[in-house]
This record gives structure tokens, C-alpha cells and sequence, in this order.
């Protein structure tokens, strides 16, 4: 290995990209333009969704004189920014008329308390052999799982609090307001690394592809064939240019982030700079293999989403690997970018040090000697 | 013993080589031989095999049979590789790079010294008369500029042998004279020089010329005993006369 060879590879490659505003524009802003409508399109809150709520509970006075009034209590801490709550009245509606507005699209939940439901509930707490209504009903649309989860998980806090607000503490609780990692995170959080991983990966690829392909197009390859530079210089060069771009495209994907999202990164970013670099590697050695099966930067593009895709649903970035059914997650496990992506999850908002990631950054590193060799090999080989 | 074989070795020599792409022969027992400090010309029609021999020799193509040295270095000739200048057929260039960071790049890895840059820069320049094109991004020249660049490329490391495949394409006559001058001018100072071209006749400024057809050598020899042999007065005619002789040859 010559490092003034190596590094005339690399000062090459770094001066056709500032040359080319087309690629700064890519490096820079496509990352930031992913991360702003991602960041902002799943920024995790569902809001304003139509729930008709029909509370048929009355007041109802306790032997002690204390009057209550349940119905009007959960009404009180349901959700207002997730609801937007439609009061029926209960003198006119029914349960079978709040359903019909599930039916006709106008609420996607009908929230229906019964008739006396607060002293039905009094009353089975004081005598278990009592028999009354004490079952509140959510009629729910669940065409949109998602949004139906968070429309239940309301009602049943909202329930919880109006338990504990008539003095009567829930029986059993739970208590998640202590996180072991990740206090005060918001998705945004969660979304960065993903975004990183994603710009880096996808980034290098395309760069490397049209630029190994127009290589060989413009002969390029071959005047570098007839000349001192080895094919381990070549790639060396390339994936030191190349990690050096992925790791200024983090640094400013991280800084937008800070400034724009609030993004809290508790751990090194050092550390978490190490993890693009490595990342920017492997992806080049891969796009050097598959430049060698294109003709054309028109052909290597068709590559493209057969790269995207499966990192794209399988490395963790929005979906959880553990969410994926488990005979898929060994192919999970068999991509670059998971390890990328939960490292840099682990480092950004773990605060984990290299003794705890040491194990994703030797998987990656593993990934870039195995594809350096390879791009090597096939570039070698190219030699017919 | 290997530096001597080095400095004696032809610089380019094929001998009997052979290649085949699938059912295609491009070389056929090929041999060919440029001497240190001679000018060489190669000649035949697209798709004789000219590029496939110029490959070989440099170690860009393997080959099924024979030898293939230069410099005495067998190919891929690595450790010869740096005395050599290599003008690919198509410009093959980083077009969006300067003519100037194009020139720092070669003369990076082909180990030019630092302190030699200027000098050589200028000179190849002056060549490929791109003295005011310097800082001009490769993509907005001409075609013309394009190919002049090429050649200025290959020659920044002070090469002792030049191999240029079909230089003159695209190039007004004008430029062209001045190109053949040059290479004069270079040989004069001891360099070889392997050119291959289809415009035949500008080769009768070669010490030596070698018509080539379907991957083999039908004649070769300086240009004038060539005419002589065939009582033609164009090389371009001495050619058709040596393709008829081997097509009717018997054997």
C-alpha cells in the first residue's frame, strides 16, 4: 500500500464531488430534506380524532352525603388533543345511534358510559354480590390499529385517574415514569439514527455505483490498470473519501437536529461519527460489487431499490427488528445497517461507550473488510 | 541480470500471443516488437485486434497463449508499469475534474516528484497546446481539447515508453502535424513509441511500421521498404496490397 497513491485516489474522488454541485446537493440536503419530512410526518402523535361520546351516568350521593359523579369525571381527562370529543346528548341518543356515527365514518370511537353507572360502581365495590352496569363501552374503528390503540390507552387512563380521583387509589399501578434510558426522548430521537444510517448507506452506494461504473465507461479503469496504483489502493482510496463525506453529512445531519428537533445526544459523538465511517466503507466495497455487474449508470440506478428496500424494513430504522416475524430476522442480522443502527441508537441515546457497542462496531468493521476484499477481488478480476 | 534485461529488453514485445473472446480470435500468434528509442507504427482496420495487443502487453487483458513483455517485464508488467504512457482509445479522463487536478493525479500515482510538477506540467501542456486551459473542468472542453488532454495525461510522469491507441482521432490536421512533430521530438530524446492508427498514411513518420490484420502481423518494416515492396507510393495502398497478398496466399 503507497498512502500518496491511496490518497491521490481520495483527493480525486472528494474534488469531483465539490465540482459537482448535483452531489453536494444530495450530500447535504436530500439527508435533511428525508429527516424534516420524517421527522415531521411520523413525529408519533396521533391528534384530533373524532370520538362521540354519550355519558348516560347521573350524580349519585353516597350514604356519607358526598355526592359523585363518575361519568363526568372520565369525560373530564379523556385526551383533548388525541380527541376531538362529539357530546351526545342523552336524552336523544342511544347506544345504537353512537355506533352509527362509528358506522358512518363521522367517529372513528364511541365512547358510551351507562345509566347509573356511578352507583353501580359504588354500590359492587360496597357489596360484591351487587349486580349493575359497570362495564363502560368503546366501540371502536380499528380499520387504523394505530389509531385505535392510542384512543384505548386513553380511555383507560382516563378511567384510572377518575378512579383515583374519588380517593380510591387503583389497587395495583404502574410506574414508568423512572426510564432507564432515554428520559425525555422524543421520536426525533429515536428517528436520527435511523435517518443517518439510511443517508449513509444509500448515499455511498449511489456515489459509488455511477462513479465505478463511469470509471469503466470512461476508461478511466483501464488507465489506472496500466499504472503503480494497486486495486487495494483503489478501494482504500475511494472508502477513505467516501467515510470522510458520510461523516461531514452526519455532522451536519446531527446539528439540523439539535437545532431543529431538540434532539438530546447523551453519548459520543465521536464514537457515533467511528459508526458512519465504518458504515461508509462497507456500503463503497458493496457498490463497487455491484458496479461490476452494471454497463450503464442507467442499469447500476436498477439496483437501487433492490438495496433499499430490505434495508429500508429490516435494519430497525422505523420498524423494530424484534417486530419483524422471526424467521425474517436472521436477514435482519445479515445487513450492515441494523448493527449501524442500534449502535448509534445505543451510543446517541444509551450513552453507551465502545466497551458496550464494541460488539456492533466489530460486526461492521467485519462487513468492511469482508466487501473491501471482495470489491478487491472483483476488480482483479475485471482483467478478462 | 534484471536490470540489465531492463535496459537491453525490447520495450514492447508480443510473441505468438494468442486471445480469443468466446468463439471470436482477436489476436492470432500475434508478434511484435518496438525497440528502445524507436517509433513504431501499428496499423490496420477497426477491430484487427491493435487495442487487444496494446491490452495484453500492459496486463489490462489476459492472454490464452504466448509472450508478452515489456520492458523485459512480463504482464502485467508492474514493475515497469511507471515507465510507461498509456493514451487509451477513448479520452478516459475525470471529466469533472480540472485539466491541471487531472495532471496532479497521474503525477500522484505515478510518483512524479513534487519539485518536478511545474516543469512537467508546463511542458505537457505546451504539447497539447491547453496552456490557457488549465483550470477548466475537463466536461466543458471540446472534444478536441478532450483528446489533447488524454495524451497530456499519460505523458506528466516523463514516460520511456509511449503506447497511444489511435491518438489522432478527432483531432484537426493542423494539430495533428504537430502532434506527429512532438513525437519526433520524443523519440529524438531516446523514448519509444507504440501508435496504433487508421489513418495509415500519417504513420510513414515511424521508424518502422507493422500492418495488422485479423489479429495477425501480414507485414513489417520500415515504411519506405514497404512502398518499395509493393510498388505503391501511399501506405494506405501498400496495406491493400499486402491484405490481397494473404487473403490469395494459399496457406
Amino acid at each position: 500500500m503507497n498512502a500518496r497513491r491511496t490518497l491521490a485516489v481520495s483527493r480525486r474522488v472528494l474534488r469531483g464531488i465539490r465540482h459537482d454541485r448535483r452531489s453536494v446537493g444530495l450530500i447535504v440536503f436530500a439527508p435533511i430534506m428525508a429527516m424534516f419530512v420524517f421527522g415531521v410526518a411520523f413525529s408519533g402523535d396521533v391528534t384530533d380524532v373524532p370520538v362521540a361520546v354519550l355519558n348516560l351516568d347521573t350524580p349519585f350521593t353516597l350514604p356519607n352525603g358526598t355526592t359523585r359523579d363518575m361519568g363526568a369525571s372520565i369525560v373530564a381527562h379523556l385526551d383533548t388533543r388525541l380527541m376531538r370529543v362529539i357530546t351526545l346528548d342523552p336524552a336523544q341518543d342511544t347506544n345504537e345511534t353512537a355506533a352509527a356515527m362509528v358506522e358512518r365514518g363521522e367517529a372513528r370511537a364511541a365512547l358510551i358510559i351507562p345509566a347509573f353507572f356511578t352507583r353501580d360502581a359504588f354500590r359492587s365495590i360496597a357489596d360484591s354480590s351487587y349486580e349493575g352496569n359497570t362495564s363502560i363501552e368503546l366501540r371502536l374503528d380499528r380499520s387504523n390499529v394505530n389509531v385505535a390503540g392510542d384512543l384505548q390507552r386513553n380511555v383507560v387512563e382516563a378511567l384510572l385517574s377518575a378512579i383515583e380521583e374519588f380517593g380510591r387509589p387503583a389497587p395495583v399501578r404502574l410506574d414508568d415514569s423512572r426510564p432507564v434510558y432515554g428520559e425525555g426522548a422524543n421520536f426525533a430521537d429515536f428517528l436520527i439514527p435511523g435517518v443517518m444510517t439510511f443517508a449513509v448507506f444509500l448515499l455511498t452506494n449511489l456515489l459509488t455505483i455511477t462513479g465505478f461504473v463511469q470509471e469503466r465507461v470512461s476508461g478511466t479503469l483501464d488507465r489506472l490498470g496500466a499504472s503503480p496504483l494497486t486495486e487495494g489502493e483503489m478501494v482504500l482510496g475511494y472508502s477513505l473519501a467516501y467515510s470522510l463525506v458520510a461523516v461531514l453529512q452526519a455532522a451536519v445531519l446531527v446539528t439540523v437536529a439539535v437545532v431543529a428537533f431538540g434532539i438530546v445526544i447523551v453519548g459520543s459523538l465521536l464514537l457515533a461519527f467511528l459508526f458512519i465511517a465504518l458504515l461508509a466503507i462497507a456500503s463503497q466495497g458493496l457498490g463497487i460489487l455491484l458496479s461490476a455487474a452494471a454497463r450503464t449508470e442507467a442499469q447500476a440506478i436498477q439496483f437501487l431499490p433492490f438495496l433499499i428496500m430490505p434495508v429500508f424494513l429490516l435494519s430497525g430504522i422505523f420498524w423494530p427488528v424484534e417486530a419483524i416475524p422471526a424467521w425474517l430476522r436472521p436477514l435482519s442480522w445479515a445487513l450492515p445497517t441494523t448493527y449501524e443502527v442500534e449502535g448509534l441508537r445505543s451510543v446517541m441515546i444509551r450513552g453507551w461507550g465502545i466497551e458496550r457497542v464494541g460488539p456492533y462496531l466489530a460486526a461492521l468493521a467485519l462487513f468492511g473488510v469482508l466487501f473491501f476484499a471482495a470489491a478487491r477481488f472483483s476488480l482483479k478480476r475485471s482483467r478478462h | 541480470m534484471v536490470a540489465s534485461d531492463e535496459a537491453t529488453a525490447p520495450a514492447f514485445l508480443l510473441e505468438g500471443v494468442e486471445k480469443s473472446f468466446g468463439a471470436l480470435k482477436a489476436l492470432d500468434g500475434l508478434t511484435l516488437r518496438v525497440d528502445p528509442g524507436e517509433m513504431y507504427g501499428f496499423l490496420g482496420p477497426n477491430g484487427s485486434g491493435k487495442t487487444t495487443a496494446i491490452r495484453v502487453a500492459l496486463g489490462l487483458t489476459r492472454l490464452d497463449k504466448g509472450v508478452a513483455r515489456v520492458f523485459g517485464a512480463d504482464a502485467p508488467p508492474r514493475s515497469v508499469i511507471h515507465r510507461v504512457g498509456f493514451v487509451p482509445q477513448e479520452p478516459a479522463l475525470y471529466r469533472d475534474l480540472t485539466v491541471r487536478e487531472n495532471l496532479e493525479l497521474f503525477a500522484d500515482i505515478f510518483g512524479l516528484a513534487r519539485g518536478r510538477w511545474e516543469e512537467r506540467f508546463a511542458h505537457v501542456l505546451e504539447f497539447a497546446n491547453l496552456q490557457d486551459r488549465e483550470g477548466e473542468i475537463v466536461r466543458n472542453l471540446s472534444g478536441g481539447m478532450v483528446r489533447r488532454t488524454s495524451i497530456a495525461a499519460a505523458m506528466v510522469h516523463d514516460p520511456d515508453l509511449l503506447v497511444l491507441d489511435e491518438p489522432t482521432v478527432g483531432i484537426d490536421p493542423e494539430l495533428r502535424a504537430s502532434f506527429w512533430a512532438h513525437f519526433a521530438e520524443l523519440k529524438a530524446q531516446g523514448k519509444s513509441i507504440l501508435i496504433t492508427t487508421h489513418y495509415i498514411d500519417e504513420a510513414r513518420r515511424c521508424d518502422r511500421v507493422g500492418f495488422v490484420r485479423a489479429g495477425k502481423l501480414v507485414a513489417e518494416g520500415p515504411p519506405d521498404e514497404l512502398l518499395r515492396a509493393t510498388h505503391t507510393s501511399s501506405l494506405e495502398d501498400a496495406f491493400l496490397s499486402y491484405v490481397r497478398r494473404a487473403a490469395g496466399a494459399p496457406g
